[in-house]
């Protein structure tokens, strides 16, 4: 056929390509303000798509719990609405992430970032616009040490985590060989080092390893089994920790395995499958809110807005966060500004679903308390917070 | 736990024969077509799902695996499914990326280029089809130690996958040498034109080519699912490290990607071992740059005629 | 000549078009096939090739002569061009080498386009009506695919599949949890009916082209031509109305002549270098040996200068007039086996028609005989394309120089007509248009936009850049060219930021100080990779640089010490100047960020086109075509080559400085997929064109941008990855291909060649679909490639 239809085949392709992104895109998200009030938008940052997205995806169902109440409520001049940005979890998204919210005028907070390694990138650029982010979940330590002007935490820092955890393995467990291995992230170094600095000072023997997250886990399972430990405690997130199970497991290792907040998700029984990841111990600056009593009304907010899902990790620290924002917006009214809700949330105290957010003037919140989970049939289980677990 | 070389060269051999396989596909393409098929990772990616979901179909319960007979069926059922998968990715993949080009006569480089869109389109939409976290294969058979040998635990997963994969190298190799589809790939490989004075169809060889190769990646990508979950994204990496096994062995030489790979594996969990396990990637590019250096054609040379 | 030839494919030289059946041979021997067999009437329609079919060696094989000759018959609308197969056998022979003068039974004035369909005479409308529309649809189509059928079904499962994919790129997603239901959300339902609906329209629509197109072209000649006769008074022109118009445009045709003469003398004295450009673009073109090998030779040629000299315009026009009257639409393609008319009768009618007459019997310079001839009418004629006026001069000619002539214009007209580009001011203007857009156009997006215009359009046009040299200029394959980027980006860290990565030097520098000193490290870090590379040749070399890229990126990732790790590098200040007492730093803000890099790109660009117009530049080219004849004529390949590593590599460096004292960065940001994506910008904006490799990072980072919002973020890699594919599908040079710089010369690397060179040979049915089109439809670009798979 020759010239005419490669033409005409060019042309076709053309349009049908322009129609295809046209229509993609006439399928495109519309805010609509209600009616006359005054509509503020929050800004969501974290993980909505990627290997570790549950996470972000927990925060994000909780944030909407929050907004949801609120706006049914309707006893404020204002409705609220969320704008979400997705970083994907990973450092380098971040600023583009943080950016795309801070252009949104509407925005007048941000709840987020979930994962340290984008909140350490994004944060300069919050700063710089005055734009207020409480993070649900973002537990590196010096986060909060490298003077960033617009970065609160609802969650207590790693080395709280860590020195909890230490305290568990030293006496609970009562593991006199500990491997540490983390994966190399902003996260993952900062929960390993103040593991082991913790577990140092116990006592216990560690040895420390640390690998960029990957696939193939075979020849560190390998390594981990010559080195004999008792336990084992990985500081990353769930989608590699999974694996790492898998591949300790099936090399016959019958030590103990554990691992931080990061790995503590429903999607690690999946991935792992419920036999191999059945008696695996989690750490966590978080309660769970499920088998919370005093929480049992969040519970029930929170599956009435998510279809019927249950809260998972940081749920409630984003419900927190976001009633955080609420209350300072409550008490500005219909005239919050960037600046009048950043500076106005130091005198921010009320009681949380998971604890008294009360910040002090770096940015965290006061109340710590660790909480171990279990793996037992396929089912994430609350042992109980650390203090209690340790007594002897 | 005692010395653990024969663990690392059981998991190197495991390993390597996964890379093995998949590093024929490479091979039999570019030794019929003198192409990169940077798209093959996303054929290995796409059979991994098939065989993932015909799985997850038959064995809908989720957690009992049954023992035995049935688990073999089981997972001869996904890795049939798996191959079935790959060679449709495969076809699909030569007649939308690689055909059109061919019919104009492109440079080579727009082979290439149009390899790399094929292979971000195909992932992408994988992602956007299958989600984008890490998929795990339900549990076919119980994984326990199976044997000791040397003070290495051989475990169920690791015969699986070694059984599997040297039956399709061997099958591969036979077909390759022996039989008239093979010989018309070392024909087309060696000289295509005067392949066809010989009345062999370039076009169908070339299909045959990219299929058979596909139903390999295909069913490799499900042996290496049942071990370390599938993902969208699961292409790349072991793509780019069959295809350094593919050239460390001579590329367009099916016996070269066998020993590439087997060898790559060794080098890998040996280098992974007792440097820090982050540098065993570095050790096996350095590997295969110092081995181009000396020996600019590969370990076994470069043509496919040679491999019989 | 050849007027008693039973029907049979009529000899080589008259194909229309420049392109022998399989696209290897340039010079298509003149074999017809025996002339006393008649074309074998039941070839099947699905062939494939089976041995000795494909004939790289140039000799085409009987099916695939009458392939050819099926499809030149076919989609232009007219009947029996040639006697192909579908006649069977005619009674009348073809004509090709002779203006055909045979007629029916009817009178001189009734010209026809050749034999009778049915050998019989018939009145003319009804033939002219059967001949112009009433062929069916799928002879026509038929007529030109020989695999009519299947191939019909299989572009019905392209269709369908095509449709699928696009509804399952825009449906809604998946998920792991519940597999497949974004392509159940896709293709089921009221979206399945649609997917469908599209799929059977694409599919109809590309069965029936051959169909819409002759009856739309047929139509659109039929009014351009009933437009013309009204114009020209050519209907009836006996009467006194007629005389008096006449004498009218022989007045009006004298007076025009007269000015245009006086205004193009007046020109020539005012503007020389006009009409000295003018001169030498409808001046014969010397062509190149490829072309000049397929000429049939000199003889003919002149002989066919000699008539149309003699012949004018006068044949032409009215024969199309004729033609149209009768509602007969010639093909383009195909000499005009018409008579022309009594000499004397018309003309002066048609002032073109008088100054293309005076026009054509311009002489050829006694140089341009040596190799072929090619005059100017044929040039025009071929150039003047619109299809449905009959190309001017074309008239009675010896078919042998018409066929010379017609096989001349596709092959030598667009490549005649390439060196004639428009002046260089014309350039400068598009530059210069293009800088202006790209100074005006952040000031008119969200700094959102602004932000995403810097890092991945500025930065990546700048890396683009440097690989341009690497790959386009001295055409070494480089897969693992982001590795340098992260040296630039590391190297300025580590000199000018004491506390963001563990390794720092004792002193601090500014980064523009920095700079210097990072181009320097990219540019060794450059010839280490270069240096072992230099004796392998294509794919090895383009897996050494991909090993490369890949050590260094992840050395990058695990070398906590000295790296970060894949925490990355935070904290380095940014770009200030303090020059005397001028302070500015560079915020947060990407503004300043952009013009500073649109600074670097025009100089970057400027720099390297210095570089490629030099000796440098034309060593680069050598060695880019052919490396060993480059080092045999003293071209010192080594050098050159490690020159080439190292200024890709430091441009690289260059980019690195920007984005390190701009942002934050980690090792991710230095992966194989960025590599890739380098390599793809490159060859999509048209490897070796410094605007080319801009404009392409321009569209596909924009494009990404751009459907950040409107699709869902995560796919729109799908739609980058779709426009790859059908770029490189449709125009494999790449939005701005290069332009050739060398006589007969495209820089392309000899393992970049075009495939019909190497052993992988096309089909017969693709080969007459690329050796059939008509003149001036296929682009130059396919036309330089087919040339390029010839050229030595």
């Amino acid at each position: 056929m020759g010239a005419p239809s490669r033409r005409l085949r060019l042309l076709a392709t053309t349009a049908a390509v322009a129609a295809v992104v046209a229509a993609a895109g006439c399928g495109g998200d519309g805010d609509d303000a209600s009616g006359a009030k005054k509509a503020y938008a929050i800004g969501f940052q974290g993980p909505l798509s990627g290997e570790n997205q549950q996470l972000g995806i927990n925060a994000y169902n909780g944030m909407l719990t929050a907004v949801e109440a609120f706006n049914r409520s309707g006893a404020q001049p204002f409705t609220l609405r969320i704008v979400a940005s997705d970083d994907q979890g990973v450092p380098e998204q971040g600023p583009t992430a943080a950016q795309k919210l801070i252009d949104v005028p509407d925005v007048i907070a941000v709840v987020g970032p979930v994962f340290s390694g984008p909140a350490k990138s994004s944060e300069p650029l919050y700063s710089q616009a005055g734009l207020l982010s409480v993070s649900p979940s973002a537990t590196s330590p010096q986060l909060t040490d490298l003077g960033f002007t617009s970065f609160y935490r609802v969650i207590s820092p790693d080395t709280v985590q860590g020195a909890a955890a230490a305290d568990y393995l030293a006496k609970a467990l009562k593991a006199n060989r500990v491997f540490s291995l983390d994966d190399r992230s902003d996260y993952g170094v900062g929960l390993s080092a103040s593991l082991e600095k913790a577990l140092r000072d116990q006592g216990v023997t560690v040895v420390h390893d640390g690998l960029n997250p990957t696939k193939d886990y075979t020849s560190e399972a390998t390594k981990i089994i010559a080195a004999g430990p008792d336990a084992v405690y990985y500081s990353g997130y769930y989608a590699e920790f999974a694996l790492l199970v898998k591949a300790l497991r099936g090399k016959g290792y019958d030590g103990e395995i554990l691992a931080g907040d990061g790995s503590n998700d429903d999607q690690l029984i999946r991935q792992a499958g419920a036999r191999t990841a059945e008696g695996v111990l989690l750490t966590c600056a978080c309660g769970d809110a499920n088998s919370d009593p005093r929480a049992a009304s969040f519970v029930a907010e929170f599956k009435r807005v998510n279809s019927g899902v249950r809260p998972g990790t940081y749920s409630g620290e984003a419900y927190d966060a976001t009633q955080a924002i609420i209350s300072v917006l409550t008490r500005n009214g219909a005239t919050a500004t960037r600046t009048s809700v950043r500076e106005g949330l130091r005198a921010v105290d009320i009681p949380g679903v998971t604890k008294r957010i009360k910040f002090d003037e770096r940015g965290e919140v006061s109340d710590s308390t660790v909480y171990v989970y279990e793996i037992r049939d396929g089912q994430r289980v609350v042992l109980g917070p650390t203090s209690t677990l340790t007594k002897p | 736990m005692g010395d653990p070389v024969a663990q690392l060269a059981i998991d190197g051999l495991t390993v390597g024969a996964l890379y093995a396989v998949i590093a024929l596909g490479y091979t039999l393409v570019y030794g019929v077509l003198q192409l990169i098929n940077f798209a093959h990772g996303e054929v290995f990616m796409l059979g991994a799902f098939g065989g993932l979901y015909a799985a997850r179909g038959v064995l809908p319960g989720g957690d009992g695996a049954p023992g035995g007979l049935a688990s073999v069926g089981l997972v001869a059922i996904g890795i049939a499914a798996g191959g079935l998968a790959g060679a449709v990715a495969a076809l699909g993949l030569e007649r939308a990326a690689y055909r059109p080009l061919r019919r104009r006569g492109a440079p080579r480089l727009a082979y290439l280029i149009s390899a790399i869109g094929a292979s971000m389109f195909a992932f992408n939409l994988a992602g956007k089809e299958f989600g984008r976290q890490n998929v795990p294969v339900p549990d076919l058979f119980t994984n326990g130690t199976l044997l000791r040998v040397a003070g290495a635990e051989i475990s169920t997963q690791t015969v699986v996958i070694a059984a599997t994969a040297l039956a399709m190298l061997l099958a591969v190799d036979h077909l390759v040498s022996a039989t008239r589809l093979g010989q018309s790939i070392r024909a087309v490989a060696e000289d295509a034109e005067c392949a066809t004075l010989h009345g062999v169809d370039v076009d169908r060889v070339i299909v045959a080519a990219f299929v058979l190769g596909g139903m390999l990646a295909g069913a490799g990508g499900f042996l290496y699912a049942m071990t370390f979950n599938a993902s969208y994204t699961m292409g790349f990496v072991p793509g780019i490290k069959a295809f350094t096994a593919a050239v460390l062995g001579g590329i367009g030489n099916v016996r070269g990607a066998v020993l590439g790979g087997l060898l790559l594996g060794l080098v890998e969990s040996f280098g992974g071992y007792l440097l820090d396990a982050a540098y065993k990637d570095v050790i096996a590019f350095a590997v295969l740059i110092a081995v181009l250096l000396v020996r600019p054609t590969g370990l076994l040379g470069a043509r496919l005629g040679r491999a019989a | 000549m050849t007027s008693d030839r039973p029907a049979g494919p009529p000899p080589e030289p008259r194909r229309p078009d420049g392109h022998p059946p399989s696209g290897a041979a340039a010079t298509p021997p003149d074999t017809p096939i025996p002339s006393d067999t008649p074309a074998p009437p039941a070839v099947p329609e699905t062939r494939t090739p089976s041995a000795g079919e494909l004939a790289p060696t140039g000799l085409p094989s009987v099916a695939e002569r009458v392939s050819q000759l099926r499809a030149r018959a076919g989609p232009s609308g007219q009947p029996g061009g040639r006697p192909a197969a579908s006649r069977g056998t005619s009674g009348d022979p073809p004509t090709a080498p002779t203006v055909d003068l045979r007629t029916t039974d009817r009178p001189a004035p009734t010209p026809l386009t050749g034999p009778p369909v049915d050998g019989s005479p018939a009145p003319r409308k009804r033939r002219a009506a059967r001949v112009a529309g009433g062929t069916s649809p799928r002879r026509r189509a038929g007529a030109g695919e020989p695999a009519g059928r299947s191939s019909s079904w299989r572009r019905l499962g392209g269709c369908l599949v095509l449709a699928a994919l696009a509804g399952l790129v825009t449906g809604p997603s998946g998920d792991a949890e519940r597999p497949l239901d974004g392509a159940r959300g896709s293709l089921t339902g009221e979206r399945g009916l649609i997917v469908l609906a599209l799929a059977l329209l694409a599919w109809l629509t590309l069965t029936c082209w051959p169909w819409l197109r002759a009856s739309t072209l047929g139509w659109s000649r039929r009014v351009t031509a009933s437009a013309r006769d009204w114009r020209g008074g050519a209907r009836d022109r006996s009467g006194p109305r007629h005389r008096r118009a006449r004498r009218r445009w022989r007045r009006l045709a004298a007076a025009t002549r007269r000015l245009r003469g006086g205004a193009r003398r007046g020109a020539r004295l005012v503007l020389p270098p006009a009409s000295r450009r003018r001169r030498a673009r409808l001046a014969p073109r010397r062509p190149s040996l490829a072309e000049a090998a397929e000429r049939p030779g000199r003889a003919a040629a002149e002989s066919g200068r000699a008539v149309g000299e003699v012949g004018g315009g006068v044949g032409g026009r009215v024969t199309a007039a004729r033609l149209d009257e009768a509602g007969i639409v010639p093909p383009r393609d195909e000499p005009d086996r018409t008579v022309p008319d009594p000499p004397g009768q018309e003309r002066a009618d048609e002032p073109e028609a008088v100054l293309r007459a005076e026009r054509a019997p311009d002489p050829v310079g006694p140089w341009h005989r040596t190799w072929a001839v090619r005059s100017k009418w044929e040039e025009r004629s071929a150039s003047a394309v619109p299809a449905a006026s009959a190309p001017p001069a074309v008239s009675a000619v010896p078919s042998a120089a018409r066929s010379a002539a017609s096989a001349a214009p596709p092959a030598g007209t667009r490549a005649a007509r390439a060196p004639a580009r428009p002046g260089w001011w014309s350039r400068g203007v598009g530059h210069a248009l293009a800088l202006a857009a790209a100074v005006a156009a952040p000031l008119l997006v969200s700094t959102a936009a602004q932000q995403s215009m810097v890092n991945d359009i500025g930065l990546y046009a700048l890396l683009a850049l440097g690989l341009n040299v690497v790959v386009g200029y001295a055409g070494l394959l480089d897969l693992g060219y982001i590795a340098f980027f992260a040296i630039g980006a590391y190297t300025t860290a580590y000199l000018s930021a004491p506390d963001s990565m563990p390794w720092h030097a004792p002193f601090q520098l500014n980064p523009f100080l920095a700079m210097p000193v990072a181009l320097l490290a990219a540019a060794v870090a450059g010839i280490l990779l270069g240096g072992p590379t230099l004796r392998l040749r294509g794919d090895y070399l383009a897996i050494v640089t991909l090993g490369f890229g890949e050590i260094v990126h992840l050395l990058a990732n695990n070398a906590d010490g000295i790296t970060g790790g894949a925490r990355g590098v935070f904290g380095v200040p940014p770009l200030s100047v303090h020059v005397g007492g001028f302070h500015y730093t560079f915020g947060l803000d990407p503004l300043p960020y952009y013009y500073l890099l649109l600074g670097l790109v025009v100089l970057v660009m400027a720099v390297l086109g210095v570089w490629e117009r030099s000796r440098t530049g034309r060593a680069w080219a050598a060695i880019r075509q052919d490396e060993v004849a480059a080092e045999a004529t003293g071209v010192r390949t080594v050098r050159m080559k490690l020159l080439a590593f190292a200024i890709g590599a430091s441009v690289s460096g260059f980019a690195g400085v920007i984005l390190a004292s701009k942002q934050f960065f980690n090792p991710q940001t230095f992966g194989l997929q960025a590599s890739l994506l380098v390599l793809t910008i490159v060859i999509f904006g048209g490897m070796g064109s410094r605007l080319g490799v801009v404009l392409g990072a321009v569209v596909l980072q924009g494009l990404a941008f751009f459907l950040r919002d409107r699709v869902p973020a995560a796919d729109r890699f799908i739609y980058f990855g779709a426009l790859v594919m059908i770029m490189m599908v449709f125009r494999p040079r790449g939005l701005l291909a290069p332009r050739p710089r060398f006589a007969g010369a495209h820089p392309v690397p000899a393992w970049a060649a075009p495939t019909a060179a190497t052993g992988v040979a096309p089909s017969p049915r693709s080969a007459p679909a690329r050796a059939v089109p008509p003149a001036g439809d296929v682009p130059a670009d396919q036309r330089e490639e087919s040339q390029e798979g010839r050229a030595p």
